[in-house]
């Protein structure tokens, strides 16, 4: 293979790994600009998504409902966007919005609590739940090559549902009433309810729309590794804020950007530096510590003036 | 001016944020032992010129010199440590200690002894508290006696005009050369303002060759208590002077007069 | 004098102290030893009980700190020998006093958490990760290189200390959530590296790492005193209450003094620290390190108790429980790290039936006391100088009287 060719399948890989990662990141990036909370509980969500699908599998497996397999994998992503969306906002209502106008340290604190006990919840309710679940193999398997690069359908169909998800959030986000009371309220909140803008309703809905991509994230992730576990949410909640933050906290483009960046930064470290397979996160995280440090605003985000 | 005249002169002094100019080519020169006022505007840069005096803002051109040596980058603690105190808009006390706390801050130049002391010889440390304690009640006193019994108090459970007093205190605790005083009269009722400018009196009385620069708005206390004022006007010099030539010069009244509210 | 002469409580406070130090003590031996549940609902109880008390009535609170402030050795020499008795309590259950020192083990890291999160502000998330870093060191010296554990012990602490420098820079540079995040991201970084390479024992960690010994003394071996032979764990927990001890004393004599004064002024507000004088980096250079030594104290003794360290014993998770004990207890609030510490360290440990649910409780105990009482369970309360002044009031009176005349010198 040539180096053209591994740099191809490379980002290929880096890119699929990316979007999903760029899910879990536009719903802290959300969080942040709407709410101004930090919330570490997001990963977990991630989780979630998966777990839920897996449940409403099983149910409907027993029930006998498997028709098609595009029904299916249809019917379990909006079944469990729908779910994880509820717990989402519920407990954002109970744990969040509480907090969420103290200092961020203190919603950072709390979320990583409720990250916790949503982990825990799930690893004590669910049957064996210490254990990764096997997850359904629903999408095609198999693969195409070109040249020396080896392409899986699974990876362009998870991209292809991932940069569709963005559109529809992207598009949500600009075209809809409701995406520019969701970005007023991320400009100023006050502001936004003198306008007349149903500040409660734009928070529920923000949360809605995090939880459940989220959701989509941790079901293609299902998907992609065959299993999931109840503490996949934890490593994912804290990619997903280092690539918010690589990105532009409060800013969902670049979240994406961010996305896809850090999962480019792990792949292409797994696969260049020496020992890189199991240090690639090593890698990624010392990154994200560089422009916490020298950029905080990330790459997209704008130089703030501290006011004395 | 003799450099031995002025404690504290600023040449050329300029800071910009991004595009905007904040302040512009200023040059003041405040003089030993006399209160200078800052005036001007919403805006005129008069809180950024003590930002960049404390060491707090860098100038992104000019410089400016306390006791003839040069400021320019060093920190804010430096600057202190060289007897430069001061007070916020805002009185930034820490709201959850206790008064006294508040005032020991001030001390900390001061203090010699270390985190070593502090564990392992606290006989010492209890004279350095003791000899605090006392000091701190005894700049309270200047003040009002009622601040005394209420030494022990969060900081927070005090009234504002009681936080202005303890703020300077604080800034008095440093044993300052200068003073600076921004807007100390902020949120206070007329009654208060009175009661301050007589503080600022005992201050002067306290300590007899300190120099006080206050930035203000309520020109009752400008001109009561200033020997020399400074017009700022969007960052730049309009017009220095003592208060009673400077209210009649035409530029000034059209810089206040002329803007609409904030 | 300025300060109003509160008239003491004489034998009353005595009493009081007495009172509250025993009873309590019964009440939580009494958790101990027996297996039902009554004990620890009641104890739950009794301490909800009395939170909202003194909450209600904050004279009542202010009156037992007055006589616990008074009848200091009293209390002190009460308290040091229910703690020595407490082996003795205990000799035919081991397994709580096992848990006596864990929680023992927490408190030493969490006093040093407490100095860089409650007084400074500094927030640490990689707690766990400074004492992988004294665990790992301390085993290491004494495994590879045959070091006697008391010196395994001391290097094991300073060592994590070092490695503090690889933060200095975003210390600096960052506040609040970008610190935690920061942190964060360091916790997750040395628990992979540790995991994957060769000399830290890889996934597998250290094992038979050399058990405690002070000159020739294996801290292994059964105290027999004829009467009663106490199990070898009171060795450690003799060793570790001292530690604690020490350290209790340590870190309030420096929340005490104008040292701690200054680092409150760092934490609520930097800009007026740094407007008066103070060099704020230096200080939290000074504090982050020395608040990394406790806590690798903490995790180097507990490589020379278990004697097998590995990567999942130091996870993020850690850190967590770390952060919520200092959250529980107050924050600045060094007795309230002791109490937090039990809490969080005990009391899931009584409850069996909860054992699977103990981190879960963990992140609910984070929730709500985030929420509802982010100030701690001890009600706070501003610095009182008046013991150690009252330390000096004989030389005092002697000093002639400075608050009308001049200032003083």
């Amino acid at each position: 293979m040539s180096f053209l060719e591994m740099l191809v399948q490379q980002s290929i890989n880096g890119l699929m790994l990316g979007i999903m990662y760029s899910l879990v990141a536009v719903g802290i990036t959300l969080y942040f600009g709407v709410l101004n909370v930090i919330n570490f509980s997001h990963g977990d969500f991630f989780m979630l998504g998966g777990f839920m699908a897996l449940i409403l599998y099983s149910f409907a497996e027993s029930v006998g409902l498997i028709q098609s397999t595009f029904a299916t994998v249809v019917f379990l992503f909006v079944g469990s966007m729908v779910l994880t969306a509820a717990v989402g906002i519920i407990t954002a209502r109970l744990c969040v919005k509480p907090v969420s106008k103290a200092p961020m340290l203190i919603s950072l604190l709390v979320t990583l609590g409720l990250g916790i006990a949503l982990r825990e919840a799930v690893r004590v309710l669910y049957p064996r739940g210490s254990d990764p679940k096997g997850f359904p193999g629903l999408l095609p398997q198999g693969s195409f090559a070109i040249g020396d690069v080896v392409i899986r359908y699974e990876n362009v169909i998870i991209f292809a549902v991932g940069v569709l998800i963005i559109i529809l959030v992207n598009f949500l986000i600009t075209k809809t009433k409701m995406g520019s009371a969701i970005r007023a309220v991320a400009q100023d909140g006050e502001a936004a309810m003198m306008m007349g803008v149903d500040l409660d309703r734009t928070v529920d809905i923000t949360f809605f729309i995090g939880a459940a991509v989220a959701a989509v994230a941790g079901i293609m992730n299902g998907f992609y590794y065959g299993q999931v576990m109840f503490n996949m949410g934890a490593i994912a909640g804290v990619i997903g804020f280092s690539a918010a933050v690589i990105g532009g906290l409060g800013n969902v483009y670049g979240a994406i950007v961010g996305g896809i960046l850090f999962g480019l930064l792990e792949t292409f470290a797994a696969a260049l530096l020496p020992m890189g397979a199991e240090n690639k996160r090593v890698f990624a995280f010392f990154i994200v510590i560089l422009f916490l440090v020298f950029r905080p605003t990330g790459i997209l985000g704008e130089k703030v003036y501290e006011r004395v | 001016m003799n450099d031995n005249h002025r404690i504290l002169w600023t040449k050329d002094l300029s800071i910009s944020f991004g595009g905007l100019v904040a302040v512009d080519c200023v040059n003041i020169d405040v003089r030993r032992g006399t209160i200078l006022g800052l005036i001007g505007p919403n805006g005129s840069g008069k809180t950024t010129i003590f930002n960049m005096i404390t060491g707090l803002y860098i100038p992104t051109s000019g410089d400016f010199f306390f006791e003839g040596e040069s400021m320019l980058g060093k920190g804010p603690h430096e600057i202190a440590r060289r007897g430069v105190a001061r007070t916020f808009q805002t009185s930034r006390l820490c709201l959850d200690l206790s008064v006294i706390d508040n005032i020991f801050i001030g001390m900390h130049p001061r203090q010699k002894s270390w985190i070593i002391d502090a564990v392992f010889r606290p006989n010492k440390l209890a004279h350095e508290v003791s000899d605090a304690h006392d000091k701190a009640l005894f700049l309270l006193n200047i003040f009002n006696k009622n601040l005394i019994e209420k030494a022990g108090a969060a900081a927070g459970t005090l009234p504002q005009i009681d936080r202005r007093r303890v703020e300077i205190c604080r800034a008095m605790a440093m044993e300052p050369k200068l003073l600076l005083l921004d807007e100390p009269s902020a949120g206070m009722t007329p009654e208060e303002i009175s009661e301050l400018m007589e503080d600022i009196r005992k201050v002067q009385q306290a300590s007899t060759d300190i120099t006080i620069v206050i930035v203000e708005h309520v020109m009752s206390v400008i001109r009561t208590i200033t020997d020399h004022v400074v017009v700022l006007n969007f960052g730049r010099k309009i017009a220095e002077g003592p208060f009673h030539e400077v209210s009649h010069n035409p530029e000034v009244r059209a810089a206040y007069l002329g803007k609409r509210g904030h | 004098m300025i300060e109003q002469e509160k008239t003491g409580l004489g034998s009353k406070g005595i009493l009081l102290v007495l009172g509250i130090v025993i009873v309590g003590y019964a009440l939580i031996m009494a958790l101990f030893l027996t297996d039902g549940g009554e004990f620890l609902i009641g104890d739950v109880v009794l301490g909800v009980i009395l939170l909202v008390l003194f909450k209600r009535k904050p004279a009542l609170l202010a009156s037992v700190r007055q006589a616990f402030a008074e009848q200091r050795t009293v209390a002190s020499i009460a308290a040091a020998v229910l703690l020595l008795a407490v082996p003795f309590v205990l000799e035919s259950s081991p397994y709580w006093l096992f848990i006596l020192i864990t929680a023992g083990l927490y408190m030493i890291g969490c006093l040093g958490l407490n100095l860089q999160l409650g007084s400074t502000g500094m927030m640490n998330l990689a707690s766990a990760a400074f004492l992988a870093f004294g665990a790992y060191t301390a085993g290491l010296l004494a495994l590879d290189l045959g070091f006697p554990s008391w010196l395994s012990l001391i290097i094991g602490a300073l060592v994590p200390g070092l490695f503090s420098i690889l933060l200095f820079i975003p210390v600096l540079k960052t506040k609040g959530h970008y610190l935690a995040l920061v942190t964060i991201a360091f916790q997750f970084m040395v628990v992979i590296l540790v995991e994957n390479m060769e000399w830290t024992g890889g996934p597998q960690g250290l094992k038979n790492i050399p058990l405690f010994s002070l000159f020739g003394y294996s801290f292994n071996t059964d105290i027999d005193l004829g009467f009663v032979t106490l199990h070898h764990y009171a060795n450690y927990y003799y060793f570790v209450v001292l530690l604690v001890a020490l350290l209790f004393v340590a870190t309030r004599r420096i929340y005490n003094s104008w040292v701690g004064v200054t680092l409150a002024t760092i934490r609520d507000d930097e800009v007026a620290a740094k407007t008066n004088g103070v060099r704020v980096n230096y200080w939290k250079l000074v504090i982050f390190v020395l608040g990394n030594c406790f806590i690798g104290l903490s995790g180097a003794f507990y490589s020379h108790m278990v004697g097998f360290i590995s990567p999942p014993n130091f996870t993020f998770e850690k850190s967590l429980v770390m952060v919520s004990i200092v959250i529980l207890g107050g924050m600045d609030n060094i007795l309230g790290i002791l109490i937090g510490s039990l809490l969080l360290i005990v009391l899931p440990e009584k409850l069996r039936f909860v054992q699977d649910y103990r981190f879960m409780i963990y992140g609910l105990v984070l929730i709500v006391m985030l929420i509802f009482q982010p100030r701690g369970i001890i009600p706070f309360v501003p610095r009182n100088y008046q013991d150690i002044l009252a330390r000096l009031k004989p030389a005092r009176k002697s000093k002639p009287e400075t608050t009308t005349a001049g200032k003083p010198a």
